[in-house]
């Protein structure tokens, strides 16, 4: 029995530095190679930025909007999207900035999709949720678990070189990856009502007016099947404590007539480098960002 | 009760090392204790109901041993269990269709729900086969009545089995139980073998499979035959994986339970498969059902074979649940068996011209396609379901779902092989498997750290895959 209560103890210290060893080497890995990861320290380590534009949202907008771009069209900017990112996520990732950076953005853009999106989530991305301050680390921050899709995504890098080959420039996910759409559009129409409710948008709108930033909201295009028979807008949302946001359907099926659906998808509604870069011209170009910069000045 | 959450697996652990502190004579009544702890946690009625079935057989098997030449209490007692069956999980099937026939609004089936005869199918056959044992003098009755109540209740083979066999099970309660380091850690290994290919591996094959039987109409006939090659591989790895959980946590306990599974796709035909799939319930079915019948009627030679080959296989299917299409899955099981008795001279001569290796190769591979294709029956939720699934199957429409397969379950495309070759190791090359044994289990310390080393990789897959709670296929019945 002694001799069992020995070798029981053996393999617990020996089964936890297996573990100590296994998530340490994991963690280190995908810290260095996981395009959020290195996309979150580096938000979380800018030195002195000036960006006047911050686009928040999922991975539809990681993928979707080309920050790279608008840079390069005057207008300094980055994407802070990660992949499965929450609008709660989105709103932390915001307040976090405002206070680690004296250099406030004029702009946000909060790019979502009313279809595809749950806007009450109270989730909170795994990689912010890890590095934000105050989180009290337990057995559910234990990397090998909670990271395990940035492992799978690890594995599909040295497996597919479509993956290898993707880049990110200003927080721009750019995928070279080409998956027509082959859904069939639908009569939808968009939930204005679901932004209008969403606890976090509000959150968020009522952040930005405390400092004085324009929200604009962005219903960020899908494949066929998730656009809507709506008009662009914009529409006004107004919020408690005075605070508004415009909100641009830019998944309604007239807008998106510009999207070739056999070249620009790169798949489940994630633009590849292509569609980012005619999407993200559009955007420009229906927001007139430039000039509500320049008013803003 | 959740047998795969970590709490009670390591309460059943704590408890099946406390055991070995208890005096020799309170041993049975602890595990009495636990068992009885175990049904009251499913539900209360449960354990009264148990408790009053093992009474009531126990009973009789004490009166047949009386006076064994009389065959009334035998009836009786097998009547009996047959009845509660019926009653309790047949009823909807048997029972109520005839009251609506009358147009009548009784529903027998009520009782199920009032009951939850959860194991029913289990511990009914291993009372019926305790009572046959006594009739037939091959075993004297339990003269105790707590040892009785466990060969019933023992919560870990409870749920889905192994199916005992009372002249297994009894003797063990009689001998010391005794405490030996080497069967707790070979108990230890079986369960974690277990929640391995439970979570990492049924889990993950569990949706697709699932949603095959959810609505057949979104599938293209290529998705199904992917669907359907899988299938196999989805019981296989869901009950075996119960079955490793269930020896394993008895031999904790200091009590073997019998094997259930042998390797059963390395089978070269549906005879040897049914000898190394769910091997209790086939040799119970064989031992009780098929020997009884040939041999009562065995003036009639030859057809006394091929009725009771089709009265135990018909049996066999309808043991699985109260449906036509569990009726068909055991008329397929019969037909093939049928096939292989009748034909075997005529196979032997066109297949002696092959190759050893091919023969044998090709016997398992059409032995899988066989079971894949009856175990359409097996999951469906009636025969009509099933038909319409081997229609749309046999369509073999559409493009295959290779896309999904290769992306989504990836590291099945890992565990599921390694698996297949250490069984095929074991079966085919058992010089090799010696061998690999003798390193596995070598008492040096580099063979204890790359034991280890695997044991904290499975438990760390364990984890990350999530430890979450799916039924067993088999808990079903």
């Amino acid at each position: 029995m002694k001799s069992l209560v020995r070798r029981a103890v053996s393999f617990v210290i020996y089964f936890l530095l297996f573990s100590i060893l296994i998530n340490g080497i994991f963690l280190l890995v995908i810290f260095n190679t996981d395009w959020d990861f290195v996309k979150r320290i580096k938000s979380l380590r800018f030195d002195q930025p000036s960006y006047e534009v911050l686009v928040l949202g999922s991975s539809l907008c990681e993928y979707g909007i080309d920050t790279e771009l608008m840079s390069s069209k005057g207008i300094p900017s980055f994407n802070l999207s990660l992949v499965g990112s929450s609008i709660k996520t989105n709103y932390i990732q915001l307040r976090e900035y405002l206070h680690n950076y004296q250099s406030q953005p004029k702009v946000v853009i909060l790019a979502v999709n009313a279809y595809l999106e749950a806007f009450h989530q109270e989730g909170i991305q795994p990689v912010v949720e890890f590095t934000m301050q105050g989180h009290r680390y337990g057995i559910k921050d234990v990397p090998v678990s909670k990271f395990g899709w940035a492992g799978m995504e690890l594995l599909k890098k040295a497996l597919f070189s479509d993956y290898r080959k993707m880049s990110m420039t200003s927080g721009h996910k750019k995928s070279i990856r080409i998956e027509p759409d082959e859904t069939q559009h639908q009569a939808l129409q968009l939930d204005i009502k679901k932004y209008r409710d969403a606890k976090w948008i509000q959150k968020t709108a009522n952040l930005c007016h405390d400092y004085q930033i324009k929200l604009i909201l962005i219903e960020i295009p899908g494949v066929q099947n998730t656009q809507n028979q709506c008009e662009v807008g914009p529409f006004i949302l107004e919020f408690e404590n005075g605070s508004s946001a415009k909100l641009y359907n830019f998944n309604s099926r007239s807008f998106c007539e510009f999207i070739d659906p056999d070249r620009d998808w790169s798949g489940l509604s994630h633009f590849n480098k292509y569609g980012a870069v005619k999407f993200t011209y559009r955007l420009l170009n229906e927001i007139q960002l430039r000039n509500q910069l320049s008013s803003m000045d | 009760m959740d047998i795969l959450s970590p709490t009670f697996v390591l309460v059943t652990i704590t408890a099946a090392f406390i055991l070995n502190f208890i005096a020799l004579k309170y041993r049975v009544l602890y595990l009495v204790l636990l068992s009885s702890v175990f049904l009251s946690l499913i539900d209360l009625k449960l354990l009264v109901y148990v408790l009053a079935y093992s009474g009531i057989n126990f009973y009789w098997g004490k009166r047949i041993a009386q006076d064994r030449k009389n065959a009334t209490f035998y009836r009786i007692a097998i009547a009996f269990n047959l009845l509660q069956l019926v009653l309790l999980h047949y009823a909807d099937f048997i029972i109520d269709p005839v009251f609506e026939w009358f147009n009548s609004s009784v529903r027998v089936s009520l009782l199920s729900e009032l009951l939850v005869p959860i194991g029913i199918s289990y511990f009914t056959l291993q009372g019926i086969g305790y009572i046959i044992n006594v009739k037939m003098g091959w075993e004297k009755p339990e003269k105790r009545f707590d040892h009785f109540f466990l060969y019933i209740s023992f919560f870990p083979k409870f749920l889905a089995g192994p199916i005992e066999r009372s002249k297994h099970f009894l003797p063990q309660l009689k001998g010391k139980m005794q405490f030996t380091e080497s069967n707790f850690i070979n108990g230890l290994r079986l369960i974690l073998y277990g929640l391995f290919k439970k979570i990492a591996i049924a889990n993950e094959l569990a949706p697709y499979v699932m949603d095959s039987f959810r609505n057949v109409e979104e599938f293209n006939g290529a998705s199904l035959l992917v669907m359907t090659l899988i299938l196999p591989l989805y019981l296989y790895f869901d009950f075996s994986a119960y079955t490793d959980m269930a020896i394993g946590l008895a031999r904790c306990f200091n009590i073997e339970l019998l094997d259930n599974f042998k390797r059963p796709f390395f089978s070269e035909n549906m005879t040897v498969f049914w000898r190394r799939f769910h091997i209790t319930l086939g040799s119970w079915f064989n031992e009780y059902v098929f020997r009884q019948f040939s041999f009562k009627f065995r003036k009639w030679g030859t057809y006394a074979t091929v009725y009771g080959v089709f009265i135990t296989w018909i049996l066999f299917g309808v043991w699985h649940g109260a449906g036509w299409n569990f009726f068909a899955l055991g008329v397929l099981q019969a037909v093939a068996i049928y096939y292989e008795f009748f034909t075997k001279k005529w196979r032997y001569r066109i297949y002696s011209h092959w190759p050893n290796s091919l023969r044998i190769w090709f016997g398992r591979v059409v032995t899988y396609l066989f079971y894949s294709v009856s175990l359409v029956f097996f999951f469906a939720p009636n025969l009509k379901y099933a038909f319409d699934y081997l229609a749309k199957l046999l369509s073999f429409s559409g493009e295959l779902p290779l896309d999904a397969l290769s992306t989504k379950p990836i590291f099945l495309l890992i565990y599921v092989p390694v698996i297949f070759l250490l069984e095929l190791l074991e079966n085919d090359y058992p010089d090799y498997n010696a061998k690999l044994r003798n390193v596995w289990y070598a008492k040096t310390k580099k063979s204890r750290i790359l034991r280890w080393g695997i044991y904290s990789t499975l438990i760390t897959i364990m984890f990350i895959q999530g430890l979450k709670s799916e039924q067993f296929v088999y808990a079903n019945f």
